[in-house]
């Protein structure tokens, strides 16, 4: 009986323990989410932080950095963007496609990408073609720097981009070995448009 | 036990937990991988990682236009060469404290005869053999990171370029 009581008691703190470790981490991420949008400079529909790589973050903002960019790349090296709201400011969704449209000659940066990521996860999308971002060297038809492609769950003529229909996404830029033009006019270079085709 | 004493242990457990995950974040990813590296022996190895794939990617948003090689480095095991033949494309080395701060990136452009890299503890005496570059660092653990663009080339063209490279404890001549 005092066994059973010890044991109970034990279940208890145990339990006790677990909900406060998933509440404060729960918060903690909700927090260190805030973080990334408060120190983060908007250009149209993405938005880029500059504490990436960075080694004058705080210890909160070099934390919320992690969440998002793990070991990433101080400008000089390279840029990152995220936009995970099209130009019109509606969240991207699986259950819509859309059309990105955009101009990045070597001029701006020495290569560029573009790649889809599960917004919860922050990792690639499964497909089964396995094919998750584009370059500036394996799209098709860019002509001086210009490129047009797809994103959706059905496949679309042309550059395609395959998502699921479920999860949230978002998009990551990265241009790499940016201009000094580049990397010093952030919040007003020219960056690719994300136009919603359709939804059902 | 009351229902008092469990809501306070419930809270403390709570606010333990924000403060570590606000914090500490990027030193726990970081022990993580020296921990890793230090029970696999990986330390001063140059692991030579899979493109990107979806369910295979075990850092957050990793590239899958870029292939990575990683080396953990703890510094109390000495200093450590880092080498490597150009590509002909994009190719960077970075080097992150165990804090995550990228102290040092270099790439193909800045460095067109290749990568000869000393990585030691700050005021460390190292006899620096000819042409290789001194980085000093006061982190005791971290990792060097290789990125190289795949671009529209094939893998194994640059996989033959990535098991060039070295990285490995540096011996004094």
């Amino acid at each position: 009986m005092h066994n059973l009581a010890k044991t109970m008691r034990f279940l208890l703190i145990l339990i006790g323990i677990l909900t406060g470790i998933f509440i404060g981490v729960s918060s903690g991420m909700w927090l260190l989410k805030a973080e990334i949008a408060n120190t983060s400079t908007k250009n149209g529909a993405w938005s880029y932080n500059p504490h990436v790589g960075s080694k004058d973050a705080s210890g909160l903002t070099r934390a919320a950095v992690a969440v998002i960019g793990f070991l990433g790349l101080a400008k000089e090296e390279s840029i990152y963007f995220i936009a995970n709201k099209d130009d019109n400011n509606d969240l991207l969704s699986g259950a819509c496609s859309y059309k990105v449209t955009g101009m990045i000659s070597p001029d701006d940066a020495r290569w560029w990408s573009i790649t889809v990521y599960d917004t919860n996860t922050n990792k690639l999308i499964k497909n089964p073609q396995n094919h998750y971002s584009f370059n500036g060297d394996n799209i098709e038809n860019s002509q001086g720097g210009s490129f047009v492609f797809h994103i959706s769950a059905n496949k679309k003529a042309g550059n395609w981009l395959p998502i699921q229909k479920d999860p949230q996404f978002d998009l990551t830029l990265r241009m790499y070995n940016p201009s000094k033009t580049s990397s010093e006019q952030i919040a007003t270079l020219d960056l690719p448009k994300i136009s919603k085709e359709s939804c059902p | 036990m009351n229902i008092r004493n469990w809501l306070l242990i419930t809270l403390g457990s709570a606010v333990i937990s924000c403060v570590v995950t606000l914090y500490f974040t990027p030193h726990i990813l970081m022990a993580g991988i020296n921990l890793k590296a230090h029970i696999s022996n990986g330390h001063g190895v140059l692991s030579i990682r899979p493109k990107a794939e979806a369910g295979k990617d075990d850092i957050v948003r990793m590239s899958p236009d870029l292939l990575y090689s990683a080396c953990p480095f703890s510094l109390t095991e000495g200093a450590y060469r880092i080498t490597s033949p150009n590509i002909g494309s994009y190719l960077s080395m970075s080097m992150f404290a165990h804090n995550s701060d990228n102290f040092f990136a270099i790439n193909d452009q800045q460095s067109p005869q290749g990568f000869d890299i000393i990585l030691a503890k700050k005021g460390q005496q190292i006899d620096l053999p000819t042409g290789a570059t001194l980085v000093e660092t006061d982190s005791p653990y971290g990792i060097i990171l290789m990125r190289y663009y795949l671009g529209d080339k094939k893998l194994s063209t640059i996989n033959k370029f990535r098991q060039q490279a070295k990285c490995e404890v540096f011996k004094q001549q």
